[in-house]
């Protein structure tokens, strides 16, 4: 915050001291998650020639990350080893990006040292310095283009750096893009000449290649994990609210982030300058973003980028901005106004440490008085932090009680820890050390072609080898399965949607295995090394127009001959997806399929109510209408089992009534919707009752205005939560069932 | 009158620095221990002392110490005392007291630099566990400000070359290891004084050096100690040796998180501020933690970075601070050393009383690197002195005065420390990590897989026992025996024999490794599957069936508290 000197010897040491803590802090907790193997099966593939895909002969990017993806497979190529590599890698970029907002960020020594030790004490921050995933490397760019973005030069070469950094930074994972829009947008402005405009999108020009690579190689512009977590059918209000329970479970368990977060806002508003507010403006913008998908089931891992620009706009004061202040405060502040940096400094990093360390008292008081004040109840301690991150040991996650709060978000280096910490390090024991690791070396022991449907499958994935065909029915990895809704689940895990595996899916894949079609040219385009990669040919050919004349007839019969899956709607749809996947790169039909797929054009082939509703036992009204017998709680025949996928009750026609009772097993909480065709016209959730008859509690419902005039045809009933025996005992509707005594008065 | 001022500034400077410089010792007194392995050492001090010679069993002559220096102060000190507990311990740290305050008043000018530095070696846990432990450490910090001091100054240069030798070579008498930290530094200074007789001057600081080899190879017939045979020709893959290596910095992380960060800080300061005569010295370190990582590191958690550590801190503290940048590097430092699992400066009479408690080792983690102060404080340190009687408080030191009561004329252990030196004079331990035995040491380690680093048991050949007990060569291996017969003459024939002499040089050469490969073709492997490391392996049969039938001795029953000495407990 002092004028701009140069570094003394001294300011070197401390900076390089807090760094080397940073460095050491990275060594005790590093670790690698199941989803980081995702990739790095990508990347063995890759490196063996396989190409750019995740089970070969598939081209499917399974991956957010293009940049991080190539940055591995550089030393991967060398070492062909998972665990240390990528741990190297990421460690050495975390502490480069540590490095640059020390040093180039900060402008002063004792700026750079509080900047590390708001990183330091962070707890999501030094989660996602490692883990495998992006975040190291969108750490880096963020600080390279945030060290260049405060300086105060603005030129059509600056630009040119800010727009490419961006754009490596969106190519690294697309959301920091959001970032990164306001502050880029802000530079364009100040320049304002057609120079500056052809230097932005020159910048851009990685981005748009990525995204034609992307579209030409995988026939899609997003990255397959989009479609699996994003175009998952669940209705927007509560993927809403499970993005404020991301923010929330960040608040309590690692307030440091959040108060960082803030205090670079407060931060932007005191320098109060375009350039400090658009950063805040951007962090809005990607919060927004966050909160909107519903967050992630990993702690904190969303929310190092916004963190990160936090520390910068407190840290990277320029002369100007903070002589400005200090004027201000003059008068307010005499003496320690001489001192204020260096004051505010010690004053930021004992708050700092305070709050890293989880200390309990003054953050947990502020809540509790907070939750007095308006009348709250006083929420509960940090759950899931049994000791600070810096103070973590080999002995991290031992015991994982309470690692996932009620939302399903987890911390995640707490659950892996054991199986894939650095500090489980011996030599003579192979990391990870997971169950899913032993069962992917066991399908590689094997050594023949195998498909198999699995959910965790990084770990399983990347030990299983090529030779393995993996069904994922998280449908990160599949084209298929990503594109169908996610099973209707009202306790839905977020990151975790569920697919139903179509009828004939596992037979198709495996056939397809067995012995992939025969097309024209069907050699992988990334085989061997880069400079031998057979895309070059690919394109030569293209260049002399090989394929404009029309291909092969029999091309949809042989992507149609080994199909088994018994929807026939949707054995088309895949048969245009294969040919994107599978297909010769180059060929007509393939670059039409790619364009109707992506417009929507095959939509309507997906039966979106079969597949986020499969597996529902089926009655129909008649069958459950009739009150059931107030018999004792054993006898086990009254009433309709509900299976764990539900239960659907046809009713024959549209009703319109508007009171509705039913009967459902005391003991257990339901879920209760009714349906108009395939849409959800009202859900209510009920129980557990007081039993009256039998074991069954009745339930009155009173239906809205709307409900009743829209009219319903169906009813289904979900168990939430219970002693895993869920029973209907009778549905009446239009009321009048002599059971109802229970009345449960709110409309749905 | 502001020269006035100026004076009561560095009064009051000094003042400070020396109540920082109480501070540390304070924490080094709280923390002062003896290891096993140093009683080792104590073995053959008491045997020199007391007329037997440089020898450990004293039946030959074997170099069972790295440390030759070490072991004359110590043995000097003893001759006055004719007692090791208090002795040494008060011995290390005078040495460290020393070490210290050259760093705060020699080596380091500004006062706050001063003051991070005594913090930093105050919260280091290997430094201070060092410090004492009863090993070298102490001298070889000692010997390194000592050079760092003169290597800094600006003196004339033929007597500053002849002085950084002689220290060179005094710190390689200390521990030969250390040579890798000086070589650089060394040889940028002569490069810089690229005089012809700068390089005699610093050869002729070398002679102690080359005194001692000379007498190493007349009285023991070898070069390099035992233990050099013992912990480094052990036919263990030199890949699993370095990824022990590895490990061992990733159990300094996890245990003593400031040492490293001051090694990482420390080191690479002078290159980032291109100082090039700090290079030379940074360089050096890093080539000796190189070779740390090379060897496999150790199975005592910082007792081989605490040198380069040592290095480290002056460096990093050469940058001449202000207050705020110390008390910026104070936090930072503090926040290191607490985030051990054990901070030194919290220790006290109790340290690892809880953990002895734990059933099996809680000290040693799992890469078989431990808190060895931990392990041995109850037994040995300085606060548990009058409690114990100033005498060693193990169950291992009681099985020595046992050996010596009964007056048994051999015994087979792993762990001969404690043992070997209450055992008395009269006692021949075949050591069966082979520390201390000249034919076990030539043997590869028993199972190359799984073994714990700096224990490499050996397999004892069949009637080795027999043969020390009878004193003639009853090894049922022919090959074997033929070995043995030239070994044993250079352990123990006529020292200025010419015919043992020639077969020293003969062995040096390698004329007689056909014999002793034949026979190592031989031995039948034991190797256990990878990574299926399950408890340390009960007694071998073959050694105690050995012992039984070895004349002279009765054997304890099996499963007796005295039994556990023969199965070569290989706890620590």
């Amino acid at each position: 915050m002092n004028s701009e000197t140069p570094r003394t010897a001294a300011d070197r040491a401390i900076l390089l001291l807090a760094l080397s803590l940073f460095a050491v802090v990275l060594v005790r907790t590093a670790w690698l998650c199941d989803d980081a193997y995702i990739t790095l099966r990508v990347v063995d593939n890759f490196v063996n020639g396989h190409g750019l895909v995740w089970n070969a002969g598939e081209r499917v990017q399974v991956y957010t990350h293009p940049c991080w993806l190539f940055l591995l497979a550089l030393p991967y190529a060398l070492t062909h080893e998972d665990f240390l590599t990528t741990l190297a890698v990421s460690m050495a970029v975390s502490l480069l990006a540590a490095g640059v907002v020390a040093s180039r960020v900060a402008r002063t020594a004792l700026c750079g040292v509080v900047a590390v030790a708001a990183l330091v004490f962070s707890q999501a921050y030094v989660d996602y310095s490692t883990s495998g995933l992006e975040n190291p490397l969108t750490h880096l760019l963020l600080a390279a283009f945030l060290a260049l973005y405060f300086r105060d030069t603005s030129g059509a070469g600056t630009l040119f750096l800010l727009s490419l950094l961006a754009s490596l930074a969106a190519t690294n994972r697309l959301d920091a893009f959001l970032l990164l829009i306001p502050p880029l947008f802000f530079g364009w402005l100040r320049l304002h000449s057609v120079r500056g405009t052809l230097a932005l999108f020159i910048g851009l020009l990685p981005l748009a290649a990525w995204e034609i690579f992307a579209i030409a190689y995988y026939g899609f512009p997003f990255p397959n994990t989009a479609y699996a977590k994003l175009g998952t059918g669940i209705a927007p209000p509560e993927l809403l609210e499970q993005g404020m329970a991301y923010l929330s479970n960040c608040w309590h368990r690692d307030p440091l982030t959040v108060l960082t977060m803030w205090a670079g806002v407060a931060a932007s508003i005191l320098r109060w300058n375009g350039r400090a507010l658009a950063v805040s403006l951007g962090m809005f913008l990607y919060l927004a973003y966050v909160v909107r998908i519903g967050g992630d089931f990993m702690a904190g891992r969303f929310l190092t980028a916004p963190f990160l620009c936090g520390v910068a706009l407190c840290v990277g004061w320029s002369r100007v901005e903070a002589e400005r202040l200090t004027k201000t405060c003059r008068p307010l502040l005499e003496w320690p106004g001489r001192h204020l940096g260096e004051l505010a400094g010690f004053i930021a990093v004992l708050a700092i440490a305070l709050a890293g360390m989880g200390s309990p008292w003054p953050l947990e008081q502020i809540r509790s008085a907070l939750a007095r004040f308006t009348g709250g109840t006083a929420p509960e301690p940090a759950w899931a932090q049994p000791e600070p991150t810096v103070m973590s040991t080999s002995g991290y996650g031992r015991r994982q009680t309470g690692f996932k709060d009620e939302h399903g978000i987890g911390n995640e280096r707490m659950f892996y820890f054991q199986d894939a910490g650095l500090l489980r390090y011996r030599r003579n024991v192979a990391l990870p050390v997971s169950r899913y690791a032993r069962e992917g070396q066991a399908y590689r022991l094997q050594d023949r072609a195998l498909t198999e449907i699995h959910g965790s499958v990084g770990f399983r994935g990347y030990f299983a080898g090529p030779k393995v065909f993996i069904i994922d029915y998280y449908a990160l990895t599949d084209p298929l399965l990503a594109r169908l809704p996610a099973l209707y689940a009202p306790n839905w895990r977020i990151g975790h949607f569920t697919r139903a595996i179509p009828e004939g899916y596992e037979q198709t894949a495996a056939a397809l295995q067995a012995n992939p079609p025969q097309f024209a040219s069907s050699a992988n385009v990334l085989a061997g090394a880069p400079w031998e990669w057979p895309l070059w040919a690919e394109l030569r050919r293209m260049a002399r127009g090989y394929y404009n004349e029309p291909h092969d007839e029999e091309l949809h019969a042989v992507l149609l001959r080994d199909s088994q899956i018994s929807d026939a709607n949707l054995a088309a749809y895949y048969a245009q997806l294969a040919l994107i996947t599978r297909g010769p790169l180059w060929s007509r039909e393939r670059w039409v399929a790619i364009w109707r797929m992506n417009t929507g054009y095959y939509d309507s082939l997906i039966d979106q109510d079969a597949y986020r509703f499969s597996g529902m036992r089926r009655v129909a009204l008649a069958d459950v209408q009739w009150p059931v017998a107030a018999g004792p709680s054993w006898s086990g025949a009254a009433g309709t089992a509900i299976s764990a996928r539900g239960l659907h009750v046809a009713l024959g026609e549209l009703r319109h009534e508007s009171v509705l009772d039913m009967s459902l097993e005391a003991n257990d909480a339901y879920r209760v919707i009714l349906m108009h065709g395939a849409q959800i016209a009202a859900e209510r959730n009920l129980g557990p009752g007081e039993a009256s008859a039998g074991p069954f509690a009745s339930y009155h419902l009173e239906l809205s205005e709307t409900v009743s005039s829209t009219g319903y045809d169906a009813i289904r009933v979900f168990p939430l939560h219970g002693d895993m025996r869920y029973r209907l005992g009778n549905v009446a509707i239009g009321g009048g069932s002599e059971n109802s005594t229970e009345s449960a008065p709110a409309a749905v | 009158m502001a020269s006035q001022w100026k004076l009561v500034q560095r009064l009051l400077g000094a003042l400070l620095l020396l109540v920082c410089l109480s501070g540390f010792m304070l924490v080094a007194v709280r923390t002062a221990w003896l290891c096993d392995d140093a009683y080792i050492s104590f073995r053959t001090v008491d045997n020199f002392v007391n007329g037997y010679g440089l020898r450990w069993n004293v039946a030959e002559r074997v170099q069972a110490y790295t440390h030759p220096l070490w072991l004359f102060v110590v043995a000097a000190a003893y001759h006055f005392t004719h007692e090791v507990y208090a002795t040494v311990q008060i011995l290390s740290l005078v040495l460290t007291f020393l070490a210290a305050g050259i760093v705060v008043f020699v080596l380091i000018d500004s006062t706050a630099s001063a003051v991070v530095a005594v913090a930093t070696l105050a919260f280091s846990k290997a430094f201070v566990d060092y410090s004492t432990s009863g090993l070298e450490n102490p001298l070889s910090h000692l010997l390194l400000v000592m050079f760092l001091a003169v290597y800094f100054s600006g003196r004339e240069e033929h007597r500053k070359t002849l002085l950084l030798s002689f220290i060179a070579a005094c710190a390689a008498l200390t521990r030969v290891d250390t040579l890798l930290i000086y070589g650089p530094a060394l040889l940028w200074h002569l490069v810089r004084v690229h005089r012809l007789r700068s390089f005699l001057f610093a050869a002729l600081g070398f002679v102690p050096l080359a005194v001692w080899e000379a007498f190493s190879l007349v009285y023991y017939g070898y070069l390099v100690p035992n233990t050099a045979y013992a912990k480094l020709d052990t036919g263990i893959a030199q890949a699993e040796l370095a990824r022990q290596g590895f490990a061992y910095f990733i159990s300094l992380a996890e245990a003593d998180p400031l040492t490293l960060a001051i090694l990482v800080a420390g080191l690479s300061l002078p290159i980032l501020l291109s100082q090039t005569r700090a290079i030379a010295i940074s360089l050096g370190a890093l080539l000796y933690l190189a070779y740390v990582v090379y060897i496999g590191g150790d199975f005592m958690c910082g007792r081989f970075v605490t040198v380069p550590f040592l290095a480290a801190v002056v460096l990093f503290a050469a940058a001449p601070m202000r207050p705020v940048h110390a008390a910026a590097a104070l936090l930072t430092v503090t926040l290191l050393g607490f985030m051990a699992p054990y901070p030194a400066v919290l220790t006290d009479a109790t340290y690892g009383a809880d953990r002895l408690r734990i059933p099996g080792n809680a000290f040693r983690d799992e890469r078989g690197v431990s808190d060895q102060r931990g392990f041995y404080y109850q037994a040995t340190g300085l606060l548990r002195g009058p409690e114990n009687g100033w005498e060693v408080k193990h169950v291992w030191a009681n099985e020595g005065h046992r050996l010596r009561k009964t007056g048994a004329k051999i015994a087979i252990s792993g762990t001969m420390g404690f043992r070997g030196f209450y055992g008395g004079p009269n006692v021949h331990i075949i050591d069966i990590h082979a520390l201390c035995d000249p034919l076990l040491a030539r043997l590869p380690a028993r199972d190359p897989v799984n073994w714990q680093i700096g224990h490499f048991r050996r397999e004892m050949p069949k009637g080795y026992d027999q043969t020390l007990v009878s004193g003639e060569n009853r090894l049922l291996d022919k090959d074997l025996a033929a070995y043995y017969d030239k070994l044993a003459l250079i352990t123990r024939g006529p020292l200025l024999d010419a015919e043992r002499l020639r077969t020293a040089l003969a062995l040096h050469r390698g004329e007689y490794d056909d014999l002793l490969a034949a026979y190592i073709a031989r031995i039948p492997k034991t190797n256990t599957p990878r990574g299926n490391r399950g408890e340390p392996e009960s007694a071998d049969s073959s050694i105690r069936s050995s012992v039984a039938s070895a004349p002279g001795y009765d054997a304890p029953p099996p499963g007796s508290a005295q039994a556990s000495m023969w199965t070569g407990d290989a706890d620590e």
